[in-house]
């Protein structure tokens, strides 16, 4: 592969970053970094700004106020055109009346590439993208999903230090979705470049990133790795918008040695403390599905677990190896438990909910 | 959603058919008459009006006349037209239908009126007796039909196509010679071939502007019918249909054709649902 012989990743960073439009603060003093040649995915819901960085990076947006760095270089007042860098559209964006090989040759031949480089480059592409069998063909005679690679291989066939895709896979469906990620995944560090990538897809996000900026109302609410926004989450928001979790709410308090969030209905959840996290303050435990155990009421307790509750089956749903398990824990609260699917649960069986000490929730602040 | 024909159905289309096609069976047959006059039906058929037509210089003059000016009307309405819609399709300009409606005041202006106005402009200015008035009075429809079905094809067009070329690093000119002008290429024929054909069969803006040495094809048609009642009118009246359905056809054609460079791309019905003038 000679595609990525003239590539070299670059960083990218952005300082106090604004952007409004009218009255709607879409972006709010956001300063990032990203290290060159990683896979850094924007992850929030609609309207929490991560499009609009994404733009601002490409070029199609100006920001208010702020700066933007490619490789070392301020490019904030550069055009778009004129920024190099591969950009995949959620629509894709494919040139109607042009072949496949003609939409991937494009960029090339904006760049005047002599025609026999234009060829070979556009070869290559191709066979990464696995579409040589169909470079004929008009974009309106291909699937949804290969017209996605054909966008993808279009944006990185002039070899651009950044590749920019927003919401690439979102009009997919499902199986196809998870195919591509790895395909996607597996092309991008082939082509060794950075690539910035917007999903609102949690599960998108954790599977193909090496970093993570989750946006919440035009701001940067926590930046981490994949396993750092999934196992400590800084907010209820991380916590609940990454991996889906459940907060008990209470007050976190001592227990001899450890911490515990102490609940209204005197529920005892011990948790994790992160650093720096005030103890009188109202906080709640991050609760994750496949985190607790469930036994039956008179059954032993073993000794790695710590006792959580006690609650009714509501709800019991066959996955295949696992089993998902919606249990009334009393008030009307709901807790979603994983478990094995060789246990079997029925609705209306008692349980009693045990964590395991080596796995403990994880306390966030809560307004509640 | 297709609509299945029954026979009544199938009825009204022929007699639909025959309604309109009628009158142009009708001054086919006077064309290639044989007579020395208009008698119907003609007691025999040959082209020596036809030649008759196309060796004097006057008719011949003519039709050169009409098809430069046609030339030049669409050329002139291509260059105001094609910028003129875009603008209104992208542009915030255009979501507002008063001006819309302005842009499209030319095609519903009774052609009279707009003849008579410029009549005096142009005596104002002295530029009668040359084509100028003409081109002028056929570009202000001209443009309007541009405008149109440029709009209705960038309609379709998809603003991130654009940007993407952007991205890629075309410059606004370049994306728009390579992108944005060959997808609305068929509003772009479709506009053309209808100001062609309206400046191609006027007679009102003729008959005001035009002189005896500008004297459009359709107006020394319109003088012969005045003065001779030999076939010969009726030949000119068939040369000119028949130049009329080429011109639809040959647009068609390339309508067709750059469909199927680009299967279920754009729209591409907008020459046939705008209509023949």
């Amino acid at each position: 592969m000679n595609l990525n012989s003239n590539t070299s990743a670059a960083p990218i960073a952005l300082r106090n970053v604004s952007k409004r439009y009218g009255s709607f603060t879409a972006l709010d003093d956001v300063t990032l970094d990203i290290a060159p040649g990683s896979f850094c995915t924007f992850l929030g819901p609609s309207g929490s700004g991560k499009t609009t960085t994404l733009n601002i990076v490409g070029g199609l947006v100006d920001p208010d106020r702020g700066s933007v760095e490619i490789a070392g270089r301020d490019v904030t007042r550069l055009s778009a055109e004129s920024r190099e860098l591969g950009f995949v559209f959620q629509s894709y964006a494919l040139f109607p009346h042009m072949t496949v090989e003609k939409n991937i040759e494009y960029p090339l031949k904006l760049r005047k590439v002599a025609y026999a480089e234009r060829r070979r480059r556009v070869g290559e592409a191709l066979d990464l993208v696995r579409l040589s069998h169909i470079a004929g063909r008009y974009p309106s005679e291909l699937s949804g999903g290969q017209q996605q690679r054909v966008a993808l291989a279009r944006a990185f066939v002039f070899s651009p230090k950044v590749l920019l895709m927003d919401e690439p896979l979102s009009a997919l469906d499902a199986g196809l979705r998870s195919h591509l990620q790895r395909e996607i995944v597996r092309i991008t560090r082939e082509l060794g470049c950075t690539v910035l990538y917007v999903t609102h897809d949690q599960e998108e996000a954790l599977a193909m990133s090496d970093q993570i900026i989750l946006f919440n109302d035009g701001r940067i609410e926590q930046a981490g790795t994949p396993a750092d926004l999934y196992r400590n989450p800084a907010s209820a928001f991380s916590a609940t918008f990454v991996g889906a979790g459940r907060l008990l709410a209470g007050t976190l308090e001592r227990r001899g040695s450890d911490w515990a969030i102490v609940g209204n209905r005197g529920w005892v959840i011990p948790v994790n403390v992160p650093v720096g996290m005030s103890p009188t303050a109202k906080a709640a435990a991050v609760f994750r599905a496949e985190t607790a155990t469930l036994r039956k009421p008179d059954a032993a307790h073993f000794d790695d677990r710590i006792y959580l509750a006690d609650g009714q089956v509501t709800e019991a749903i066959f996955l295949g190896g696992q089993m998902r398990v919606m249990i009334d824990i009393g008030d009307g609260q709901e807790l979603e438990c994983r478990c094995n699917s060789s246990e079997i649960w029925r609705p209306g069986d008692r349980v009693s909910l045990d964590l395991r000490k080596c796995d403990l929730p994880v306390a966030v602040p809560s307004s509640t | 959603m297709t609509v299945r024909l029954g026979p009544f159905g199938w009825i009204l289309l022929i007699l639909a058919n025959v309604f309109l096609w009628a009158p142009l069976v009708v001054v086919a047959m006077l064309g290639f008459s044989d007579a020395n006059s208009m008698i119907f039906p003609p007691p025999a058929y040959s082209t020596r009006w036809l030649s008759t037509l196309l060796s004097d210089p006057v008719w011949t003059q003519s039709i050169t006349t009409s098809l430069l000016i046609g030339l030049v009307t669409v050329l002139l309405s291509l260059l105001l037209g094609v910028p003129l819609g875009l603008g209104l399709a992208r542009g915030t300009i255009g979501r507002y239908y008063s001006v819309q409606a302005l842009v499209a005041t030319p095609l519903i202006l009774p052609a009279i009126s707009l003849a008579v106005g410029l009549y005096f402009v142009f005596a104002m200015l002295k530029a009668l007796d040359s084509i100028v008035p003409l081109v002028v009075a056929h570009t202000t429809v001209g443009v309007s039909y541009v405008v149109v079905t440029v709009v209705s094809a960038s309609r379709a067009l998809d603003p991130r196509l654009e940007e993407a070329a952007r991205t890629m690093g075309a410059t606004f000119g370049k994306s728009l010679i390579t992108i944005t002008l060959p997808l609305i290429s068929v509003g772009i024929i479709g506009g053309a071939v209808l100001a062609f054909l309206h400046s191609w069969d006027d007679v009102v803006g003729a008959l005001m502007l035009g002189t005896a040495r500008v004297q459009p094809f359709p107006l020394k048609l319109w003088g012969e019918m005045q003065n001779v009642l030999n076939p010969i009118a009726a030949t000119a009246a068939v040369l000119l249909s028949v130049v009329s359905i080429a011109i639809l056809l040959m647009g068609g054609l390339a309508v067709v054709i750059r469909r199927r460079r680009m299967p279920a791309g754009q729209a591409a019905n907008v020459l046939f649902r705008t209509g023949a003038p």
